[in-house]
């Protein structure tokens, strides 16, 4: 019985042994059936905090604080159950289609791996569960195909493979950490609207993580904003995009070069902190226009700026100067 | 496949003439005349002019290799004076006596290496790890000669539970005189078999599809076995097969030590009785041996990982 | 998963392993230092004569005053491991020296030049690795006859191949580079590029491998004594201590114990450091 749930984190923390936090004290919420964005650039922690939900982080991290799914807290989840949950409940998928197979096991088989452990299918129902679902994700002539090995697909197909093995056991919630980033232009399109079409056809909630907000936007319902390890905005896509609650993101928008103004790219002037040398105040006062006194003083919490729209900056109020410039929102589709 | 295997061949070809050029030019080492040397004590006149003639020692090198390539392909190697025997006769009814105790020290090898390896590589960066490894260090330097007259005195003499040299009769029996032997090969080449697994292992789990399966859920079992062996099984194939070399190194010097009555102390015996045509072949036999077992690890490796291509 | 890899490990993890990587090539160091002085000093500090015969009788177990005891000439075993090390840590040292320079100028020419020169280069690589190291070594002393001198031949003529292997294929991939392009364009000799520019960066990876070959030559050299084929006496190494030794392995385990953990630690030591460099050398790349 699997329970149609939110899956809700509250003040994550992720850090690595000896060493400072990556991600700090991050907490949002998924509905059961929503897709959920976490935009933010390389160092951001955004790949932590969804690695962190399956505990798949990599050695020496250790994670804290709470993560809840259909009421089971995930953290504290023995081994067998955490194996159980994986793949069946909530299912993830990866970044690089060309690593992400085992080379040595026919598609096929590999799929079917997964039906077997999870809903104890015999080897042949496994095997027609494999090729129904190689359908499902597109892969043309799919019974033979099935006895393919990786290297023998394209890396559009082999992500598409990868999203099989990964839907195969019907999870309620996908955890997609930046599945488009290794793949053309054209093909990411494809498969982004492949993740769309499956979550909706079978009501799955999604977390999807990548640096790039155009993936997001077309997308997600809502979107969270990652900077220097913390969510700096959290809301409804269309709102944060087109009118954002938070410096950062501003600046994240015009950076895109849909924003092009003047034939000039604009950047945001320096770069983020260190995360064993981050500043008392707002992490992203160093680099902000609208930088005060009280915003390096103290750490900012989180406010309801808007109803449903959460921004961790207390100058919110004099926005309207830096989002004059925006026009890229417009252009971003969403 | 079979035009893998005729592939694989034709590339083995050059250097099997060059390992018969090496071994053809080793008599010429000789300081003096090689016939004298090869005669020793049997040297007569006669002798020596009748050897001379048949290695062609008056005639060009080049048609000294010819004549040599000859007497080769007919399966003559000349004959040993000590034994009364042709050399090749003498030799090949030793070798399965050699092979025997090869596979079984390779076989305990991997019995002592593979467990550790796998231990080492999934506490990696660990004490344990370190442990393993500083043990298997110190392990390189002992001499294999040394550790076998010690486990003889200790597991032979004091204890008495293997005898001491020999190969007994057949079946279970040679394999209990083969056990310490090969024990002590293992022993010796074990930190080479464990060092490369270990790294091959760790890069294995290190793999991103390896992540794949834990974010899967898929049974550890199938992690185990499908994921983690599959892919860290081509090491163990060829991990083996490249040392093998180490492997046949140590298997002459123990033979020696216990007595074995293989080829490898035939060699050392022919060394110390000036028998130089037996030297002579011995050396081209376990060459060949080495490049055998190096095409045949070629094949399992092409016959076990699907990418490599069998239609080159 | 790359992105997750740019996070490096904070600061003070990095601190952690460079001290304790540290460990065993120190001691590493410093046992190997330990014994090349105590070796250099053994005509001063070794208690007795290494030839003279014992007035007390032989075979006499380890006591105050022979700390190794005597062997069955009566000769003091702790004076003759000593003298010995001489012996063999000299056997390692040449018999890496001599491959390692053949080897090295060998590879690098071929490596440089490429074309035919490599080309045969690799063919005979591909022979001689194709014999067992010490089936070679010990066929080709047999063709010379016993002895130091002869072993040191047949180590050179078959060591130098792993070398000329390790350094052909670096310059290899370094001969494109731009810096070396750049001196060919400026008209230097080819000698020159080559042991100049060519050699510093090529060379670190053959030096690492000299280390495995120091403790492979130690017990090559050992082996060989062991059966009569490399030292000869009066001389004294480990492995000659050892086969004077072995007949009385039952009665007096010590004439044979003390000369193989001879061999074990300077092994161990000379091994502890190449590892330790290898490691360093690795974590170096992957920066």
């Amino acid at each position: 019985m699997r329970p149609r749930n939110a899956l809700r984190v509250e003040d994550l923390t992720v850090a690595f042994r000896g060493g400072h936090a990556v991600v700090r004290g991050v907490s949002f919420e998924i509905a059961a059936g929503e897709a959920f964005g976490l935009v933010g650039e390389s160092g951001s922690g955004k790949s932590l905090t969804c690695r962190a939900v399956l505990r798949l982080l990599p050695r020496g991290a250790a994670a804290s604080g709470r993560v809840t799914y259909g009421g089971r807290s995930l953290l504290e989840l023995g081994a067998t159950e955490m194996q159980a949950l994986r793949g069946s409940t909530i299912a993830m998928i990866f970044q690089d289609p060309m690593t992400a197979l085992n080379p040595v096991l026919r598609v096929g088989e590999a799929i079917a791996q997964v039906t077997q452990a999870h809903e104890g299918l015999g080897a042949r129902a496994a095997r027609v569960r494999a090729v129904e679902m190689m359908e499902r994700v597109g892969i043309r002539d799919a019974a033979r195909r099935a006895a393919a090995y990786p290297h023998e697909f394209s890396g559009g197909m082999r992500q598409r493979i990868h999203i099989a093995m990964a839907l195969a056991a019907r999870p309620t919630l996908l955890l997609a950490d930046e599945p488009t980033t290794a793949l053309d232009v054209i093909v990411q399109a494809e498969i982004l609207r492949l993740l769309d079409d499956l979550r909706r056809e079978e009501g799955m909630s999604l977390l999807l993580v990548s640096h790039d907000v155009r993936v997001v936007a077309g997308l997600c319902d809502r979107v969270g904003v990652m900077y220097a390890g913390e969510l700096v905005e959290v809301g409804p896509t269309r709102t944060v995009l087109r009118r954002p609650e938070h410096p950062y993101t501003i600046g994240l928008m015009n950076s895109l070069p849909e924003a092009v103004i003047d034939e000039r790219l604009r950047a945001i002037p320096g770069v983020p902190p260190d995360p064993g040398r981050l500043p008392p105040g707002c992490a992203f006062a160093p680099r902000c226009e609208l930088a005060i006194d009280a915003c390096r003083a103290a750490p900012i919490g989180m406010s309801e700026t808007v109803p449903g729209h959460w921004s961790r900056c207390i100058r919110t109020d004099r926005l309207d100067e830096l989002r004059r410039g925006l026009a890229a929102a417009d252009s971003v589709h969403t | 496949m079979i035009r893998y295997i005729a592939g694989r061949l034709l590339l083995i070809l050059p250097v099997l003439f060059g390992v018969s050029i090496v071994v053809f030019m080793l008599i010429r080492l000789i300081p003096g005349n090689p016939a004298v040397a090869i005669l020793g004590e049997h040297a007569t006149p006669e002798l020596i002019a009748r050897v001379e003639q048949q290695l062609g020692l008056n005639l060009p090198l080049w048609r000294q290799y010819l004549i040599f390539l000859g007497h080769a392909s007919r399966g003559d190697f000349g004959a040993s004076f000590f034994y009364q025997e042709s050399v090749f006769t003498l030799t090949m009814e030793r070798i399965p006596v050699s092979l025997m105790l090869i596979t079984y020290a390779a076989v305990i090898g991997l019995l002592i290496s593979v467990p550790f390896a796998t231990w080492a590589a999934v506490r990696r960066e660990t004490s344990v790890d370190h442990a393993i490894r500083l043990v298997f260090t110190g392990t390189i330097g002992i001499p294999s000669f040394w550790l076998g007259i010690v486990l003889a005195l200790l597991l032979s003499v004091k204890v008495r539970l293997f005898p001491l040299g020999g190969i007994g009769g057949g079946g279970f029996d040679m394999l209990w005189h083969l056990t310490l032997p090969a024990l002590t090969i293992a022993v010796h080449i074990s930190p080479i078999l464990m060092r490369s697994l270990r790294s091959s292992l760790i890069e294995v789990l290190n793999a991103d599809y390896v992540t794949t399966g834990i974010a899967m859920g898929l049974r550890p079992t199938t992690l185990l076995v499908s994921y983690v062996l599959r892919n860290g099984l081509t090491p163990f194939i060829s991990v083996v097969g490249l040392n093998v070399g180490w492997l046949i190194g140590g298997t002459i010097i123990i033979e020696q030590v216990f007595g074995v009555p293989g080829v490898g102390s035939l060699l050392i015996t022919s060394i110390l009785t000036r028998d130089y045509t037996i030297v002579q072949f011995v050396t081209l036999v376990l060459a060949f041996l080495v490049i055998l077992v190096n095409l045949l690890t070629d094949l399992a490796y092409a016959a076990v990982d699907p990418r490599v291509s069998l239609q080159r | 998963m790359s992105a997750v890899s740019t996070i490096a490990p904070p600061r003070p993890a990095r601190r952690w392993w460079f001290a304790t990587a540290g460990v065993p090539l120190r001691v590493g160091l410093v046992g190997i230092f330990t014994i090349a002085v105590l070796a250099a000093l053994a005509p001063v500090i070794a208690p007795y004569d290494p030839t003279a015969l014992g007035l007390a009788g032989g075979l006499q177990p380890p006591s105050a005053a022979h700390w190794f005891g005597t062997d069955q000439l009566g000769r003091d075993i702790l004076t003759r491991v000593l003298y010995a090390a001489r012996i063999d840590l000299q056997i390692g040292t040449i018999g890496v020296a001599i491959p390692l320079v053949m080897g090295v100028v060998i590879g690098l020419f071929a490596g440089y030049y490429a074309s035919w020169p490599d080309a045969i280069l690799g063919r005979v690589i591909d022979v001689v690795t194709a014999f067992p190291f010490l089936v070679l070594v010990l066929a080709i002393v047999a063709m010379l006859g016993p002895g130091l001198k002869n072993f040191y031949i047949a180590i050179s003529l078959v060591s130098w191949v792993a070398y000329a292997r390790i350094v052909r294929g670096e310059a290899l991939g370094v001969r494109g580079r731009g810096y070396i392009l750049a001196a060919r364009s400026l008209g230097y000799s080819d000698a020159r590029i080559v042991f100049r520019h060519l050699l510093p960066n090529v060379i670190v990876p053959a030096l690492v491998f000299g280390m495995s070959d120091f403790v492979l030559d130690i017990l090559a050299g050992a082996s060989l004594g062991y059966f009569g084929l490399g030292v000869q006496p009066p001389a004294t190494e480990w492995g000659v201590m050892i086969a004077e030794g072995r007949n009385f392995i039952v009665t007096a385990p010590w004439v044979v114990i003390f000369p193989g953990i001879a061999i074990v630690i300077t092994s161990f030591f000379v091994s502890l450091i190449g590892d330790s460099v290898s490691d360093i050398v690795r974590r170096v790349h992957a920066s």
